[in-house]
């Protein structure tokens, strides 16, 4: 089937533009755009909470028997600093990061970038995310049901961390029925949005828009969609089996069960899960990267390339978080080596954001910083998984805060910044008015100093050994191994705050712009892709009259085409022989280092 | 023309870089030098100062595998440097400035893009494989026990290690050389962890091994009474982690594992106090779950455990009797 001559589905949607009253517009929109703003602000408001139980339990961890504010510390010791880092890691998971780089920026971007009217599923994609309020509301019902105070004693939310282990998770208290339900209306969510993102990337691309000219943000949710679509379902029947062993009489996991099958089963998710996590993110940091160093992408298939890989060998790896749960020795030797070819595309699209800004001309405005700051970050993150992926080195920093530290590298430091650059950069599309170039960039260097400063230490006290999840280090009863350093957790804890405070300034920079900030023109970075030859914010429907026909690929910096540094997608050049496929396939190789 | 472009390599980044690889070269020193002045566990003068902030490498493999660590440091540290520094001097060497209004467009380059996959995946492969082999390896730490098909190697130190929320046993097997079977119904506030004959076997709340030879160590999660209900809970996941011996495995409900170790030569006369911690988490006493863990010369252990080890060497660990094995000969 050609691109060309297809029909788009979502036309006929959009042909009649009726009036929308506030509720069809803002909470029960079949919009793209509205459902991609939606997923992001609710991501932004659970960002405050999973952030309010991080400082807590970073508070408790630096002085845990102080006193502050009317608060005594000792009180969020035990289960309750359980309760605390389990819901702490649930929410930026499953509430936070997943929902702004696959709900938010998946639903916004997808259609403009590849030319389209609406998602295909317009229905489905408005329930994926109206169950998701459902879902943090069983997630903690039990502030409902009881309040937080009796809720904490009577175990009303899960405390066994966001990994569930049983049996702890079968013994646990009903709140880890709560969390089993909850993740299993977020996991619906997301497959109902994977497979919306799938349908409408392989039907519905404008006229001319082939696999190989689709921006890298498109590809990378491309192939995230498709983790989802294999890995949830595991996660849900493990869930459902968590819960058969909980309150109907089974063993799956119990008994004559095996524990570890509920380990294999959430890390065949839990692991492809990650690259969810981060994809999308690479995606984004590609595209910023390309626009404000003025150059096209460095290897471009490369990319797309190494994003496959990731998301194939993602699923193969996932033992290596088992590698000292009992598993079988030699598993745990393949599980390595497999491991160790996964760190092989990371590398690889490293060297290639590298390659990008080579010779570029490159602009230091807010979106860019952060994603120099997503790359700078990974980097460090995926050179810490290389000490936990070697089996035996993991003997000893296995569960400690060297894991802690990574993840955050990774999470944090990847993640996080890449959702930064996201809303920064499509900011003018979303509220038609510019990001605050300065306050995003004290938000950005208050955030890139803060957060190294509280999770590079994580690595030194990991190296020594100090586990993870302990609720403190020194007092009554606690271990004397690692008293020693206690001042890194007051360190980190100080540094924490700082970052948190920095969160607070970016939310308030994120409304004044919303509100005041320098109305935005249709092209305000001057790049490629289809989304901004709109205007800002686009309409219901995005393209009017008709739909765009692309022409070239989306990085068509500084080509000698034109005499601007920028070649919009569906710019069609008059001169012969040059308007057609003069896209990657075009640019001789070899010419990089001629 | 990487070459050319150095002409055009300024003093200050060059200065940066130079200054990074310094302090990634000083850091080791300076570390030892301030794990040296740091407390020890046991609050004495550490003479062996550990690598970096690491507490003291006691076991045969440990200091192999802080040298595993390193090789990675190394490798990973140059590759952050390297690619770091590149990241910084790119941002500075091209930054958008006057006179700087064109970048060169390029798609990429097949060679360079090949080239930098396979070094990685020889780099990464030989990090691999450094992990398996040699007498600090995965293989020899994770797979050759002093035990063949159950029967255990005589000269062998055997200990049986329980763990329950939140509390650690240590059972070792006694003057007549041979574990008592185990039994949750067996259990009494005089019987911790439910031994047939108790008196036969000495429990202790710590772990007592001697230096230089094979310890070889059950691992069992062991369910907990409830008072409330009478019953017993399903045990629930531990990890036995001593980060002196630079190891750590997981206690598996009803999958009891094994674990072997030989303490260095020497390190019973240092007299210091050690700890063996959980490290998966096990309900709301995790952190305080921890038990020392003491290496004796052949005196102290007979003295703490009232009898000579070496005429008590049992031949092989009794079968496991799972909980639920014993709710259905209830039944």
């Amino acid at each position: 089937m050609t691109t060309e001559t297809k029909e788009n589905v979502a036309t006929e949607d959009h042909a009649e533009h009726h009036e929308m009253g506030f509720w069809g517009k803002y909470v029960f929109s079949r919009d793209h755009k509205a459902i991609g703003m939606q997923f992001m602000m609710t991501a932004l408001f659970m960002l405050f909470i999973g952030g309010g139980l991080a400082l807590t339990l970073r508070m408790r961890l630096a002085w845990p028997e102080a006193e502050f504010m009317g608060f005594d510390m000792k009180q969020f010791g035990g289960e309750t600093y359980n309760v605390l880092f389990s819901m702490h890691a649930t929410v930026m998971i499953f509430f936070v990061i997943i929902p702004f780089l696959v709900g938010a920026f998946g639903n916004f971007v997808i259609p403009l970038h590849i030319g389209a009217r609406d998602m295909a599923f317009p229905f489905l994609n408005g329930l994926s995310y109206w169950i998701m309020p459902l879902a943090g509301f069983v997630m903690f019902g039990g502030i409902l049901l009881e309040g937080i105070e009796a809720g904490l004693k009577s175990g009303a939310f899960a405390s066994g961390g966001w990994t569930s282990y049983p049996s702890l998770s079968v013994i646990a208290g009903y709140g880890q029925t709560l969390w089993c339900i909850s993740l299993i209306i977020v996991g619906t969510s997301s497959i109902m949005g994977a497979v919306n993102y799938v349908t409408t990337i392989v039907k519905m691309r404008a006229p001319g828009m082939t696999f190989g000219r689709m921006s890298l943000t498109v590809w990378s949710i491309f192939i995230t969609a498709i983790l989802i679509l294999f890995g949830t379902p595991v996660l849900t029947s493990a869930l459902i089996m968590l819960i058969l062993d909980r309150h109907f009489g089974t063993t799956f996991f119990t008994n004559d069960g095996q524990p570890l099958l509920y380990q294999h089963l959430f890390w065949f998710y839990s692991h492809p899960a990650v690259y969810i996590m981060i994809l999308p993110g690479m995606g984004i940091a590609s595209d910023i990267i390309s626009v404000f160093a003025r150059k096209p992408i460095f290897g471009y298939k490369a990319m797309a390339g190494a994003m496959a890989g990731i998301a194939g060998l993602g699923f193969i790896v996932w033992g290596h978080h088992m590698f000292q749960s009992g598993m079988n020795p030699y598993l745990g030797t393949y599980f390595m080596i497999a491991t160790m070819m996964i760190a092989l595309p990371s590398a690889v699209k490293s060297f290639n954001w590298l390659g990008t800004l080579w010779r570029g001309n490159i602009h230091f405005t807010t979106p860019m910083l952060n994603a120099l700051g997503f790359i700078s970050m990974f980097i460090i993150g995926g050179l810490s998984g290389i000490f936990m992926a070697a089996t035996t080195v993991d003997l000893m920093i296995h569960d400690t805060y060297f894991i802690v530290a990574h993840i955050h590298y990774v999470l944090f430091g990847g993640s996080l910044f890449g959702v930064f650059a996201g809303i920064t950069y499509w900011f003018p599309k979303m509220f038609g008015r510019m990001f605050s170039e300065t306050l995003g960039k004290i938000h950005f260097v208050l955030t890139f100093v803060g957060f190294n400063c509280v999770f590079f230490p994580m690595h030194i006290v990991g190296a020594a050994g100090l586990p993870r999840r302990y609720a403190a280090y020194i007092g009554e009863g606690a271990s004397k191994t690692w008293e020693h350093m206690q001042p890194y957790q007051q360190f980190m804890t100080v540094s924490a705050i700082v970052l948190g405070l920095a969160q607070v300034f970016f939310l308030i920079a994120l409304i004044y712009s919303a509100i005041w900030g320098k109305k935005a023109e249709k092209n305000p970075w001057k790049a490629n892709t289809l989304e901004w030859t709109l205007d800002s914010p686009p309409p219901h429907g995005n393209f009017h009259p008709d739909l765009p026909t692309v022409y070239h690929g989306p990085y068509e910096y500084n080509s000698a085409l034109v005499e601007e540094d920028y070649l919009p997608q569906d710019r069609k050049l008059e001169a012969a022989g040059v308007g057609g496929d003069d896209g990657q396939e075009d640019a001789p190789s070899g010419e990089g280092t001629a | 023309m990487i070459l050319t472009r150095l002409q055009g390599f300024k003093r200050a980044p060059s200065l940066l870089a130079m200054a990074l690889v310094a302090m990634l070269l000083a850091a080791p020193a300076w570390a030892q030098e301030k794990s040296a002045d740091a407390p020890t566990a046991a609050g004495q003068e550490a003479e062996q100062p550990g690598l970096f902030w690491m507490p003291d490498a006691i076991s045969t493999y440990g200091e192999g595998v802080d040298g595993l660590f390193l090789l990675i440091f190394w490798i990973t540290g140059i590759a952050f440097v390297v690619v770091e520094g590149l990241m910084l001097w790119f941002l500075f060497r091209y930054r958008n400035r006057e006179g700087r209004e064109k970048a060169h467009y390029t798609h990429g380059n097949n060679k360079l893009e090949v080239t930098w996959t396979v070094v990685t995946v020889l780099i990464l492969v030989f990090i691999g494989i450094a992990q398996l082999t040699g007498d600090s390896g995965w293989l020899r730490i994770k797979t050759e026990y002093p035990e063949k098909d159950g029967v255990v190697e005589p000269g062998t130190f055997v200990v049986r290690v329980y763990g329950e929320q939140f509390a650690w046993h240590f059972n070792y097997p006694g003057k007549d050389g041979k574990f008592e079977d185990q039994r949750h119904s067996f259990k009494s506030p005089t019987n911790a962890i439910g031994l047939d004959d108790p008196a036969k076997d000495k429990v202790l709340p710590k772990l007592v091994v001697p230096e230089n030879v094979n310890v070889l160590i059950e691992l069992n999660a062991l369910g907990k009474y409830d008072a409330n209900t009478e019953t017993y809970t399903h045990p629930v996941l531990h990890s036995f982690f001593a980060p002196n011996l630079r190891f750590k495995q997981d206690l598996v409900p009803y999958h009891p594992g094994k674990l072997w170790f030989k303490i260095k030569q020497g390190t019973a006369k240092e007299g210091k106090k050690y700890e063996i911690v959980c490290a998966e988490l096990c309900g709301e006493g995790h952190s305080n779950m921890h038990a020392p863990f003491l290496v004796l010369s052949e005196e102290d252990l007979a003295k703490e455990l009232g009898y000579d080890w070496k005429t008590a060497v049992p031949e092989k660990f009794p079968e496991p009797v799972h909980y639920y094995q014993e709710q259905k000969e209830a039944e």
